[in-house]
């Protein structure tokens, strides 16, 4: 769209009031030893890393907690008692997320699969999502456990984001990608450049995944020994879900107390043994095995099968976060290369092409496609 | 190091175990992680040092349960944790194999955990084979209380808040615990809800005090939870106090003698009765 603009490091300051004036700014800061997405604060340190914000960007649209109707009970005498309840109102005021890198990004692009573009639609989250404006920002490196680029993205992908910015020498390089980005992109502050950020040639390669090979994976059946072998050292807790941009997993709980409440969503998790219990007592996913399994074929078949896309963004956080070091995305890239998730095979060169499998196609809003699966 | 190799594949060898739950070098990532070797691996990457972290007792009621012979490696503080399980008769002593070898500590992101610092016995209180010198005992002092001993109650109060709101209700901190295996956790009953699902600060509250209550007379101060919180609450406070006030009133330190009872699970004649004098 637009050309570049670059904004002087000296000028960031300035340029953050002048965003924070116009709207709320939300922007990376550290906050208990990890950085995450918060209100801007002046009291705390902003940050904006080079590459993965510690915490991603999901709270920000979808909090762990977050009331959707309030009630009580009204009425003096016991014959006019009766409970009142109403719905939480949807914010509407503009608000700035500056500094999401692109996995992070396209994970929201993915939420928006499940809570905007589907038969269950949520108003709040709609709400949410149309009163922010997403400047988001390049990377400048990859980190260790960084894959996006096995999941049809890269560091310096715009998809998704409002506007885009990216650290260059002295200063910083602005650029419009929509026209709600060009909107809050015209302070003086931001000088017209020739300048334009490098190209750079990032690697692939690290967990390459192909939907489709998982499916025919004589592994992936439900039946196959090496999910108790996985299952055996995974502690089913929530961290990995919890950490993950693209885990919408939620319950609904009404919490009254003296006759008044909420009512909430709450993040949930498929690794909890309470996810998939119904009234009655009945789990279909009782076992340890059971829930890792559709955690790791949920993020590249089941949601092909229910949104369209594949929903790992590669942001690699279920690697970091994990208290006994499992590593999902190595797991997954070798039940797709039909080997245990477990081996220790040491050849890491398994791109697609060496394997003659087709690339992946893919859609305008991100991730891997293929046509629903009749059952 | 090379000991515990040789150990391993001599039991390997005879027959002693089917499976061995220890830490293993990732040859990737180069980290140490939980690994479950069988007969016929290469046991060259079987670690221990101050990488080892992770209190292997956690898998090993999921491991022993499909495996005959299941050998296990143990630091001193994982091995108080089987203790406690095996009084609780969550697992069978026949069947497993235990290999301690005598910790010198380990370390956090580089720093030796704080756990260490209160660290009564660097083997397991119970092992059929003990690499490095078993030392005596070391007393229970629960060091770690003094700074929160020393607040005002309503400091305190205040400390633990901003603790508690920070909790995802992720349940890594009960998922890691060894002591936690309930079949239906209390923060799973929905019929009542005794803990409200979101996380609200009354409810955070609610769990992580439900939780350290009913490590009462069992922690064995692996210090797991606290290092496995992706919030990094200070966990061990909690436990350390219900086990402080254990030791008060039975005289016990949770998995340090293997033929002991669980303080909390038999009622004995002299047991102290100064809660319903009035005394605490």
């Amino acid at each position: 769209m637009a050309g570049w603009k670059k904004l002087a490091k000296s000028d960031l300051p300035a340029f953050l009031a002048e965003l924070a004036s116009q709207a709320e700014l939300v922007v990376p800061q550290e906050k208990n030893g990890k950085t995450r997405f918060l209100p801007l604060d002046s009291a705390r340190p902003i940050s904006f890393p080079s590459s993965l914000v510690d915490v991603s960007l999901k709270s920000v649209f979808f909090p762990k907690r977050r009331p959707v109707a309030r009630f009580g009970e009204k009425g003096d005498s016991p014959s006019e008692q009766r409970i009142e309840c109403a719905a939480v109102q949807s914010p509407f005021s503009p608000r700035i997320v500056m500094g999401a890198h692109p996995c992070d990004v396209s994970a929201v692009n993915y939420v928006d699969r499940v809570f905007v573009h589907s038969a269950f639609k949520d108003p709040l989250y709609e709400a949410e999502r149309n009163r922010t404006t997403i400047i988001g920002m390049a990377c400048s490196e990859m980190k260790p456990e960084c894959h996006c680029t096995d999941r049809d993205l890269s560091p310096d992908n715009e998809r998704g984001m409002d506007a885009v910015f990216v650290e260059a020498g002295d200063g910083y390089l602005f650029r419009a990608v929509t026209d709600k980005g060009a909107a809050v992109l015209k302070s003086g502050l931001l000088k017209e450049t020739s300048d334009e950020p490098a190209k750079r040639d990032w690697p692939r390669g690290k967990y390459p995944v192909s939907p489709e090979s998982i499916v025919q994976s004589p592994s992936s059946s439900e039946a196959d020994p090496f999910w108790q072998e996985v299952a055996d050292l995974c502690l089913t807790c929530g961290a990995c879900t919890f950490a993950c941009p693209t885990c919408t997993c939620f319950l609904v709980s009404d919490e009254r107390h003296d006759g008044a409440g909420e009512r909430v969503t709450a993040w949930d998790s498929c690794q909890f043994s309470g996810y998939s219990r119904m009234s009655g007592g009945h789990n279909p996913r009782k076992t340890k095995s059971a829930r890792v399994r559709n955690r790791m074929l949920d993020k590249f078949v089941y949601t092909v099968e229910k949104y369209g896309a594949t929903s790992c963004v590669g942001c690699g956080r279920c690697a970091i976060i994990c208290p006994v070091g499992r590593h999902f995305p190595r797991e997954i890239a070798a039940l797709s290369r039909g080997l245990s998730p477990l081996s220790s095979e040491e050849n890491g060169d398994c791109t697609r092409s060496k394997r003659g499998l087709p690339p992946l196609s893919s859609d305008e809003n991100g991730g891997c496609t293929r046509s629903p699966r009749t059952r | 190091m090379k000991e515990l190799r040789a150990r391993a594949g001599e039991a390997f060898d005879r027959g002693a175990i089917d499976v061995l739950l220890c830490w293993r070098s990732d040859t990737e990532d180069g980290k140490v992680k939980p690994h479950v070797f069988k007969k016929g691996d290469d046991l060259e990457t079987v670690v221990f040092d101050d990488r080892c972290v992770h209190n292997l007792v956690t898998f090993l009621p999921e491991v022993a349960g499909h495996n005959k012979k299941t050998g296990v490696v143990l630091k001193g503080c994982d091995g108080r944790a089987l203790v406690t399980l095996l009084t609780e008769k969550r697992l069978k002593r026949d069947g497993l194999y235990i290999i301690t070898v005598a910790c010198d500590g380990v370390k956090i992101d580089g720093k030796t955990a704080a756990k260490c610092a209160d660290c009564v016995t660097s083997v397991s209180p119970i092992a059929d084979v003990v690499i490095g010198e078993k030392k005596a005992l070391k007393p229970a002092e629960y060091k770690q209380l003094e700074y929160i001993e020393k607040m005002k109650p309503d400091e305190r109060w205040q400390f633990f808040s901003q603790q508690f709101e920070r909790c995802a209700r992720c349940y890594t901190c009960r998922q890691v615990c060894p002591m936690c295996y309930c079949e239906t956790c209390i923060a799973e009953q929905v019929g009542p809800a005794w803990i409200d699902a979101s996380t609200k600060l009354s409810a955070n509250t609610m769990w992580q005090l439900s939780r350290a209550y009913h490590l009462a007379g069992r922690c064995a101060d692996c210090g797991e939870c606290e290092r496995a919180c992706p919030e990094r609450l200070p966990l061990r406070l909690l436990n350390a106090a219900m086990q402080k006030t254990v030791k008060e009133l039975f005289g016990v330190v949770p998995g340090t003698d293997a033929d002991a009872q669980p303080p909390l699970s038999v009622l004995a004649q002299d047991d102290p009765d100064s809660l319903l004098e009035g005394k605490r």
